[in-house]
């Protein structure tokens, strides 16, 4: 009897595990969502406009796109409408871009938060701010059909070369609810219908976008951050006995700046101490770069170069009451006692920022030489 | 009794099974847990469970070398008498076998977000059970092997998990005092419930053959202090503090922002393969409380008390409750069992101390003679 | 006893046959040569190879029983028929004995015992007045020749494998151990077929517990009639296993004696069955199946790296398909993002699931391992030419099966033939299919729930008192490195 019964519950075990496989989701009846775009709905501003970019595989090897908008109040909705509409299930483990549209972004993330955080969406995919999201996939990209790759690559790139800040979805998370530190988002433009361009960054404070930068500032930006191995940089400056500055293109190596904040009496005090090594990678005059004394005056130029940019860069973050340089984070982290959120903001707008620059030419890219006709 | 249990357990199966009847699934929300109280402070209030912890060890291995030949189900009797002796071991199965049910309860949650969010809470769960059962009742040798063989994937992982190979930024974690020392002192208690686990010491303290017992299970109690520590240090450096409050899982959030060309989300892969880890330490709490079981009712045959504990489980892993009380009720729960599995060691040492009881030789003067 | 191994052993175990041999008894030998010979020829009527020859010794007539082709008739002849006729006295057995002009003989009281001698191939004397027999040593029967052992080969190293006589393949051993410590004692199993079976050891590094227990297995199936006959030494190893239900084995079969000497020297217990070309060694853990001859006839840096890769075939051969199934249906997510819409992709263009699909892929394969094995080489190549590449190619075009399907599952089959013992290849090969299964369910998380029944089975499992997963599980340092490295210098 209690053998009969062992085995009928064995096999009421074995008929329930294999009645369902519930949660099955096979590959092919995903869409696979490459980007994600959020724009602000134009009719209903509570109202958020989701663009999903996923591929669609026409025949054995050509692979197109589909985009599809919903207007929804969150993801969560956005998902469940997709799904209703579409025969395919959404599949957000492999985003390789998130674009916010300027006016979303604007509005704040603080809504977007709560979805940012799903498990499904992949935290690697970099992040843009642009003026409107969803038309990042209209884009005719030539060389390739599927613009979210497009952008992706085209960031990674930009990372490498050092012409743009990293954000990925974790990132942006926790610079934008971390205290002390606000986000800094790259920027991308649509100059025309055939390209995109990385064009400064987009500030944000407590989860809202308050400003964009040029992409000049933005350089400038990621040299004091300091967390990329080469910036470059290009400016007229230069010792020359020519009317006009000739263009000093140069690349920062490992740029390091040490941040001292300090609060006495209520008053901030900051002092950045910039230094780096640097290469010249072009210069367009005709000053004899073998000479030491000529790199060393040049070294100097770029320095008072640099103090101006950054101090300028700094004031504006100031105005702003944006620190995307972890002003407050390192306070907090030397000092818990002494740092208060809340009057942080007010206190960075008074702060007063000592900076210094050293710069070092560890090489010289580019030597300039006239060629003399009537030599040959 | 020498006869009775032969040393079965070499001093390496010690380690691993007091390391893996602490390390579960507690790892996956202790760094916000603790952070919710402490803030930074989380940094110094794990460690400081670990020595909190020790003391524990420390009475449980007064008590067990003060009767080095015999296991906890017989001297129980000698110390309390027949009556409370029984009543002494049914809670302790019992609460064993509630923290058993709760490992696997408290991992469910984080497959259904992750992975398996339709299938039904017995489907994942009665499988589970069933396959630490089936380890459970092959008894303490077998017990022993699987959860070594397990220990050495448990233990590649938490090693692999204490590789910074994300940066960490020191600015995250260096207001350690932010919050204070009381705060710190408070964030023990949430610290205590991932701490849980190790009584298998008290079971298998007669079958084990080495003579530094405690310094085993002292390495033990280190090793998964170590790893706490290091894991929250890791979590909050890189997800920053406010984040990991947000993060219902951090470890989950954390993993996910590792990426390699081939080997891509972490999080999924490391959540599957820690299932390892929950079977493992299931396995240790689900021994504990069979041999206590057994002790209870020495006259009861094994396999009904066997198969007493697979319907407890089955029933236990499957009933139903809503997530917000499971929560209340495991927070209580675990508590009182905390609590009980904790203290009592030190009450019956005392005791023995008192009614100047001893049982068998100890190590020390087996050694003189 | 659980339900399903009673069931299981109903099956295994439905007939039990009494037999009995009508040698059993002691019958003693007659003074009375006819009388004697009535019985024998009573005994063995219709048995066309028995030879009985009548032939005057001296005075005294007798007669020469024994096997036709099992015995050399030319040795018979020159060695004791010519000298038997030729002796002039034959007054006592003494006198016999001394006319006999081959070494080896040997005198009893038992009719039946010495019979049996006879059908191992001895010549049996019989003298008219003599309650003695006289049993001769000239046992010659057919036999292929030493060659190298099929399924064993090794690359390099000695090329001799066993053959079927047990006197040959003993002297094989010996060849290599010239020592008075190597034992060698004999046991005959089977009731019916009284097979001799070699227990070989080396007396100074044996465990004599575990001789004691091999011994008495073995006894056991002396005395007991459920093994009748013994044709195969895995008539034995299903014997003497601890979990013979169990479809790992943990018997270590070879069929080459260095392996068995290495074994011996090591200290454990080797096995020779008479008929068979296999011999045994225990106990046998789970690990030592996977290490082959010629670990250690190259260097120690590519056997090491070989054991790994067999470590590691395992593992693929177990759970790369299943892996496939979970990864396709549940965890698109661990894919790498440049491949996870090309898998899309092929995966679209096939009408059956992932799990239909991975099962008849798999069935397909081991239809055709099935196929080839029994094959002749030439026909076998073809075959297996044709089923990979042809159907392989022809069910991907045809849309039947993902491409990427057919690499999965080539290397799983590639794994598995990569795994030197084959029975432990066929057991870890099934146990594809659970996971499979597993994994069509419960997605990885299901394929961990049956590995731990897997582990939980292995850790249970004793080979004659070694835990089957030493030096793993428990731990044993010193002998670690014997699975992961081949050590430089050897034990």
């Amino acid at each position: 009897m209690r053998k009969r019964m062992r085995l009928s519950a064995m096999l009421l075990l074995v008929s329930l595990l294999l009645t369902a496989c519930w949660d099955q989701r096979p590959i092919e009846d995903l869409a696979l969502i490459a980007g994600i775009g959020i724009d602000l709905y134009p009719a209903n501003p509570n109202l958020l406009n989701f663009s999903f970019v996923y591929p669609l595989y026409l025949d054995d090897k050509r692979q197109g796109e589909k985009v599809e908008l919903i207007a929804a109040s969150n993801l969560g909705e956005a998902i469940n409408m997709f799904e209703k509409r579409n025969a395919w299930q959404f599949a957000g483990g492999k985003v390789r871009v998130m674009a916010f549209g300027e006016d979303a972004a604007r509005k704040g993330l603080a809504g977007l938060m709560e979805y940012i955080q799903l498990p499904m969406v992949d935290d690697n995919a970099f992040v843009v701010v642009t003026d409107q999201a969803y038309k990042l996939w209209e884009v005719q990209v030539p060389e390739t059909e599927r613009n979210a790759f497009h952008i992706q690559n085209m960031l990674r790139n930009a990372f490498k070369e050092g012409e743009t800040l990293r954000v990925t979805v974790g990132k942006l998370i926790t610079e934008a609810t971390a205290l002390g530190v606000d986000a800094v988002v790259p920027l991308l433009t649509r100059p025309d219908e055939w390209r995109f361009n990385i064009d400064g960054a987009a500030l944000f404070r407590d989860l809202q976008m308050v400003d964009t930068i040029s992409q000049d500032e933005l350089r400038m930006l990621m040299a004091l951050l300091g967390e990329i191995a080469e910036v470059s940089v290009a400016a007229n400056v230069g010792v020359s006995e020519e009317l006009a500055k000739p263009v000093v293109e140069f690349e920062l190596l490992a740029p390091k700046a040490r941040i001292k904040p300090k609060l006495e009496d209520g008053q901030l005090q900051v002092g950045i101490e910039f230094s780096s090594r640097c290469i010249l990678c072009s210069y367009d005059s005709k000053a004899d770069l073998t000479e030491p004394d000529v790199v060393r005056a040049i070294a100097t130029d770029l320095e008072s170069y640099l103090l101006i940019e950054m101090g300028r860069l700094l004031t504006k973050l100031q105005e702003l009451r944006v620190d995307p340089l972890g002003v407050g984070k390192r306070l907090r982290a030397q000092n818990p006692k002494q740092f208060d959120s809340k009057q942080f903001r007010e206190q960075w707008a008074q702060a007063q920022i000592e900076l210094k620059v050293e710069l070092q030419i560890v090489r010289v890219g580019v030597l300039h030489k006239n060629v003399v006709p009537g030599r040959r | 009794m020498q006869d009775k249990h032969r040393q079965v357990i070499t001093g390496w199966q010690l380690f691993c099974l007091t390391l893996n009847g602490v390390v579960a699934t507690g790892v996956f929300s202790l760094a916000r847990d603790v952070a919710e109280v402490a803030g930074a402070g989380a940094l110094v209030a794990i460690p400081l469970t670990g020595v909190v912890m020790l003391v524990k060890l420390v009475g449980i291995h007064l008590l067990a070398n003060r009767f080095p030949e015999q296991t906890l189900n017989e001297y129980s009797y000698q110390l309390l008498g027949p009556v409370l002796a029984k009543v002494y071991l049914l809670i302790y199965g019992l609460l064993s076998l509630a923290v058993a049910i709760s490992i696997p309860r408290a991992h469910f949650p984080l497959v259904t977000a992750w992975a398996l969010g339709l299938t039904p809470k017995i489907a994942f769960m009665a499988p589970l059970a069933i396959v630490c059962w089936n380890v459970v009742k092959r008894g303490v040798v077998v017990t022993a092997r699987v959860v070594e063989m397990f220990n050495y994937g448990g233990l590649a992982l938490m090693l692999l998990l204490m590789v910074p190979v994300i940066p960490v930024d020191l600015d995250f974690v260096r207001p350690v005092f932010e919050q204070g020392p009381a705060s710190i002192m408070r964030g023990i208690v949430p610290a205590l419930f991932a701490f849980s686990g190790f009584d298998v010491y008290l079971i298998v303290f007669p079958y084990v053959r080495s003579k530094r017992k405690f310094w085993i299970g002292a390495a033990a109690v280190g090793m998964a202090t170590l790893f706490y520590t290091v894991t929250t240090f890791l979590i909050i450096g890189n997800l920053g503090l406010e984040f990991t409050l947000l993060s219902t899982w951090p470890l989950q959030s954390y993993l996910n922002r590792f990426s390699l060309a081939v080997f891509e989300r972490a999080d999924v892969v490391f959540l599957i393969a820690w299932i390892f880890q929950v079977i493992n330490a299931t396995i240790v709490v689900m021994f504990v409380a069979v041999s206590c079981l057994q002790g209870t009712f020495p006259r009861v045959r094994p396999s009904f008390i066997h198969y007493l504990l697979l319907a407890l489980s089955l029933a236990g892993v499957a009933y139903p409750i809503y997530s917000v009380l499971e929560a209340q009720i495991m927070g209580t729960y675990s508590l009182v069992a905390i609590a009980f599995l904790g203290g009592t060691p030190w009450l019956l040492w005392l005791l023995a101390l008192l009614r100047g009881k001893r049982g068998g030789e100890s190590d020390a003067q087996k050694d003189a003679a | 006893m659980p339900i399903w191994k009673q069931v299981l052993q109903n099956f295994v175990g439905a007939q039990r046959p009494q037999v009995d041999t009508g040698l059993e008894a002691k019958y003693s030998v007659q003074k009375n040569l006819n009388k004697n010979l009535e019985y024998i020829e009573q005994l063995f009527a219709d048995s066309a190879d028995l030879v009985c020859r009548r032939l005057q010794v001296g005075q005294r007539p007798a007669a020469l029983i024994y096997l036709k082709g099992l015995t050399n008739s030319d040795l018979i002849q020159r060695g004791i028929a010519d000298p038997l006729l030729n002796c002039k006295r034959s007054t006592s057995l003494q006198d016999i004995l001394s006319c006999i002009a081959v070494s080896d003989y040997s005198t009893m009281d038992d009719l039946h015992q010495a019979l049996q001698q006879m059908l191992d191939g001895r010549v049996l004397l019989l003298c008219q007045g003599i309650a003695t027999a006289v049993v001769v040593d000239v046992v010659k029967f057919p036999k292929r020749a030493v060659a190298e052992p099929a399924t064993d080969a090794a690359i390099s190293g000695p090329k001799d494998g066993f053959i079927e006589a047990i006197e040959d393949n003993l002297a094989l051993v010996r060849r290599r151990l010239r020592t008075p410590h190597f034992k060698s004692k004999t046991m005959r199993l089977g009731v019916l077929s009284r097979t001799p079976v070699l227990i070989c050891y080396l007396e100074d590094r044996v465990d004599k517990q575990l001789l004691a227990e091999v011994e008495q297995r073995l006894q056991r199936l002396q005395t007991e009639e459920d093994l009748p006959k013994v044709l195969d030494s895995y008539y034995v190893m299903e014997a003497i296993s601890d979990h013979p239900l169990s479809p790992f084995p943990q018997v270590l079969q070879t069929e080459r004696p260095d392996v068995i000497v290495a074994h011996l020297v090591e200290g454990r217990i080797g096995l020779l069955v008479d008929g068979s070309p296999v011999a045994l060694v225990v106990p046998a853990a789970f690990f030592d199946f996977l290490q082959t001859a010629d670990d250690y006839y190259v260097h120690p840096i590519f056997a090491s790296v070989v054991r790994w890769l067999r470590l590691l075939a395992v593992f693929v051969t177990t759970s790369v398909s299943g892996l496939y199934v979970a990864v396709t249906t549940f965890h698109y997510e661990v894919i790498p993002s440049r491949l996870v819409n090309t898998v899309a992709q092929t995966r679209g263009q096939v009408p059956l699931s992932s799990f239909s699909e991975a099962i008849i892929m798999e069935i397909t394969i081991d239809l055709l391992r099935e196929a080839t094995i029994r094959l002749p080489t030439k026909v076998g190549q073809v075959i297996g030419v044709v089923g990979a590449l042809v159907v392989g190619q022809a069910a991907v075009q045809a849309g039947v099966v993902g491409p990427l399907l057919v690499i999965v599952v080539a290397i799983a089959t590639i794994a598995g033939f990569a795994i030197p013992n084959n029975e432990q290849a066929t057991a870890l090969r099934m146990l594809r299919f659970p996971l499979i299964l597993a994994a069509t369910v419960l997605s990885g998380f299901g394929m961990i729930f049956v590995w731990t029944a897997i582990l939980t089975h292995l850790a249970s499992m004793d080979s004659l008192g070694e835990p089957y997963l030493r030096p793993i599980a428990p731990l044993k340092p010193k002998k670690l490195k014997d699975i992961f490295i081949r050590p430089f210098r050897q034990v």
